[in-house]
């Protein structure tokens, strides 16, 4: 028996130290291959390195699909193998964190670009090599969504905002205007049919109002975090207007029983005439079998609703074994016609200008809608501070739904506790 | 030189170099392998121990660099030079201990020489640590595994509430991570937000952990006494579906209730509302939220007691109830006085580990009103978030990594305490019931 354990114990032995051997190797003069990176500083050509291989991450169904196609092409034509895997993009920046370091992430990965700030500035991620090619064909707003601090870092490769749905059975035509949005919405509400419902608790569909009204979330198209102007006379008016959807459509409805599964089953069941979403929800409306438009954002007074612009793009990680392969790769991907092709297979805006003419976009009258709102979108804050504004926010707004309290007040508490929040991260 | 300096000459010897002691105890073989692996630690791992050491003290001092948007320095890493750190001072840890025992050993042999005794040649130094040390050497593997997988992941994340790594100054490998002492917990509960933040969400993380603990418990009991009774039928089938709510996957239930409960269309409100009752505010008003989050927990958590109490029941022998009956006891003194006190001896320590569960139950909160109905008096926190919701909050959309990771700590020391002081005092785990 012990002469049995003692073989067992000695293997056993072997094996912990064997796993524990690999756990450590992480000596001190770990070599990150950027080596070469020194000699290529001076001559700024990008080549790709001897024996590069790729890995990139990609959100999952039809992105990843597409991500596949396009990966493919790719090591046709540099003969640079490419890994593919599902990583989901609001998940990639938090693991770049700590799976960049130790080795394991992704060379090229796809996030949203409010989520990349935090990434950004603890330099887990490189720079775009071709920044003013860039700036040239694609739109403004993707390009400042993935831009920090002046630097362009991101490949754009599709933008989203939201915009108007309305269901073609109780509508026949998009309202121009808020005052009429509301209007035509009460009059549709019924005992269980509703005209408009839009959440208490998510700024981000509020802020289309506030920006029309002239409030902002920062200064300084969105850098200066000193200033905030959620709490200006312009930020009061876009929620009192807000506000007019209890008061005149949906009174007695509390924040928590308004959510945004609550508004899209409603809308599917055909029992809510308008609904503010974003082009994510196409899908979902369609199989429902919804007989549903798309318009561009109602005006306020006159003033095109500066809705929120998501852009999702590609990012090179700063830890990859190969900057200019990865560098390409991510070029290659946000190509004209690589993103004409993640158009067709997943439906998402592409930010080139040249392509807003392209009439494969043009035919679609829901794309149309999306892209007229998308030039009057701003794009959401990337700055590490932008997390800490939705808490507070939702919190005021919560309390002048709920509660009837004061909208200035409100507004000045949130912004109070931001303000606090910002200078104590400054730590 | 006397006969009687052995001992002490051998262990000065072996603490001026690993070996030495055994070999003046002229045990050469012995004494060469302590020697070899001093050598072999000396020659392999100087060079870690120290870069590891300075790691985990200076936490790097060159941050990572850049030119023309490619990396030329990586510069370090503070945080990995952390974990790396530690890893070293526990082998450090190790390392002394194994020195110690050489130390020892030659001072011990060193003993019997002056006595006179026979000293042990290598083969018989062998038989005895296999005899002596078995035990020893059969739970070295899984010490070692213990200690890589439990405790070196807590000892890291309490250390780095004792830095300020945070964003979005302290990042690495951008910024370097520095040792702030005890600032994080002297920022946690000096500055206004933090500190009103946390005495509310600790209050309602004690009455949650409490009441969801206590309700469940006497919930189960009462529906194990019940259905223990002659006198109820279908005893079978009751038990059947009351075990159902532990059946279901608690994820997909919990977010069921979620939507039930909704104000205006869930149908808890509509069930009420046909019976005449107006609607609640099930998730909108702070105190019914906290109500049916115990409410919801008392569902999902009572099969479990019940099965455990019924379990118990049938250990208790019948002829204390028949001698109870013939006493003349009515079936509430038979309870208070004979079921009660037995079962609680099997049930008291799992209710505190229930307790300390609870106390950390972040799936449920998030899941059940994501800290939901929020309180505009909060930092980051609603009236139904526990400490664990907060944390997680925080670190989540916040990148607060070094307060979190204090309150974590400070988390840790409540749940640590009050389980320590709650099972010394238990029967059951005393080894004996009386």
């Amino acid at each position: 028996m012990k002469k049995l354990l003692s073989i067992f114990l000695v293997l056993g032995i072997v094996f912990t130290l064997v796993a524990c051997g690999s756990q450590d190797e992480t000596e001190g003069n770990t070599d990150t291959g950027n080596n070469d990176a020194e000699d290529t500083a001076t001559d700024f050509e990008v080549v790709p390195e001897e024996g590069a291989e790729l890995t990139l991450w990609s959100d999952g169904d039809q992105q990843l699909e597409w991500a596949t196609e396009v990966a493919a092409k790719f090591t046709e034509e540099y003969g640079i193998p490419v890994t593919v895997e599902e990583v989901t993009q609001e998940e990639a920046p938090e693991r770049l964190a700590t799976d960049g370091p130790s080795g394991l992430a992704a060379d090229v990965f796809g996030s949203t670009h409010d989520r990349i700030g935090r990434a950004i500035s603890a330099g887990l991620v490189l720079e775009n090599f071709w920044p003013e090619e860039y700036q040239e064909e694609f739109m403004e707003g993707a390009i400042q969504a993935t831009s920090f601090e002046d630097v362009l870092y991101g490949y754009p490769a599709g933008i989203e905002t939201y915009a108007l749905y309305y269901n073609a059975d109780l509508v026949k035509e998009a309202p121009q205007t808020w005052d009429e949005l509301i209007n035509v919405a009460s009059e549709l509400t019924g005992d269980d049919t509703y005209g408009f419902m839009m959440e208490p608790a998510n700024f981000y569909f509020q802020y289309g109002l506030v920006g029309a009204n002239g409030g902002y979330v920062f200064g300084d198209n969105n850098t200066d975090v000193t200033d905030i102007g959620l709490n200006n006379e312009g930020s009061v008016k876009a929620l009192e207007q807000f506000l007019r959807i209890r008061d005149e459509i949906i009174p007695g409805m509390k924040t928590e029983d308004i959510t945004y599964d609550v508004r899209t089953a409603l809308f599917n069941e055909g029992k809510l005439a308008f609904d503010i979403n974003g082009p994510w929800a196409a899908p979902g409306y369609t199989s429902a079998g919804v007989n549903y438009k798309v318009a561009p954002l109602p005006t306020v007074d006159g003033t095109p609703q500066s809705s929120f612009s998501g852009t999702r793009g590609f990012y090179v990680n700063a830890y990859t074994e190969y900057p200019d392969a990865a560098s390409l790769l991510a070029q290659f991907i946000t190509n004209e016609e690589n993103l004409l092709r993640s158009y067709e297979v997943t439906g998402a805006l592409p930010p080139r200008t040249e392509l807003l003419e392209n009439e494969t976009i043009k035919e679609n009258p829901v794309s149309v809608a999306f892209l007229e709102q998308a030039t009057n979108a701003v794009p959401m804050p990337n700055v590490p501070e932008m997390p800490l504004i939705w808490d507070p926010i939702h919190a005021a707004v919560t309390d002048m739904w709920n509660n009837k309290a004061d909208v200035q007040k409100s507004l000045d508490n949130a912004v109070e506790t931001i303000k606090t929040a910002i200078s104590e991260q400054q730590q | 030189m006397s006969e009687k300096k052995h001992s002490k000459i051998a262990a000065v010897l072996s603490v001026i170099f690993m070996g030495l002691g055994q070999i003046y105890n002229k045990q050469y073989i012995k004494g060469g392998l302590w020697a070899a692996f001093e050598l072999i630690v000396l020659v392999f791992f100087t060079k870690t121990v120290i870069h590891g050491l300075w790691g985990i003290i200076t936490l790097g001092d060159t941050p990572q660099v850049r030119q023309r948007g490619r990396v030329v320095d990586p510069g370090d890493h503070s945080i990995l030079l952390m974990a790396e750190g530690l890893l070293v001072i526990i082998a450090l840890v190790f390392i002394f201990t194994i020195y110690y025992l050489s130390v020892r050993d030659a001072f011990l042999v060193g003993k019997l020489r002056e006595q006179g005794a026979k000293i042990n040649n290598i083969k018989q130094s062998m038989k005895s640590i296999w005899d002596n040390g078995f035990p020893y050497i059969l739970i070295t593997p899984t010490a070692i595994c213990m200690i890589l997988l439990t405790v070196f992941p807590l000892v890291y994340t309490a250390l780095i509430a004792f830095t300020n790594y945070s964003s979005p100054n302290y990042l690495p490998p951008k910024a370097l991570v520095d040792w702030v002492g005890l600032d994080q917990f002297v920022r946690l509960f000096s500055m206004d937000s933090w500190r009103g933040t946390f005495v509310g969400v600790f209050s309602w993380t004690v009455v949650w952990a409490v009441l969801s603990t206590v309700l469940v418990v006497f919930a189960g009991l009462f529906v194990a006494v019940v259905l223990s009774q002659k006198v109820v039928k279908f005893t079978k089938f009751w038990r059947n579906i009351y075990i159902i709510p532990w059946a279901v996957p608690g994820f997909v239930s919990i977010l069921i209730f979620r939507n039930m409960y909704n104000g205006e269309f869930g149908v808890i409100n509509k069930m009420l509302n046909s019976v005449g009752i107006p609607s609640v505010g099930w998730l909108s008003d702070p105190m019914w939220a906290k109500a049916a989050i115990l409410l919801t927990n008392l569902w999902l958590g009572f099969p479990f007691w019940m099965a455990l109490f019924t379990a118990v029941l049938t250990t208790i022998s019948k002829e204390l109830y028949e001698a109870a009956e013939v006493d003349g006891a009515t079936i509430i003194q038979q309870f208070k006085h004979i079921t009660f006190p037995i079962v609680m001896v099997a049930a008291v320590p799992l209710m505190v580990f229930t307790f300390a569960f609870n106390f950390n139950q972040l799936t449920f909160i998030y899941l059940m009103t994501e800290g939901n109905p929020v309180n505009a008096d909060y930092t980051y926190a609603g009236h139904t978030d526990i400490l664990l919701s907060w944390i997680f909050k925080m670190t989540l959309n916040n990148g607060q990594y070094a307060i979190s990771s204090a309150v974590a700590v400070v988390v840790f020391l409540i749940i640590a305490l009050f389980a320590y002081f709650n099972l010394r005092n238990t029967k059951a785990l005393k080894g004996d019931a009386h």
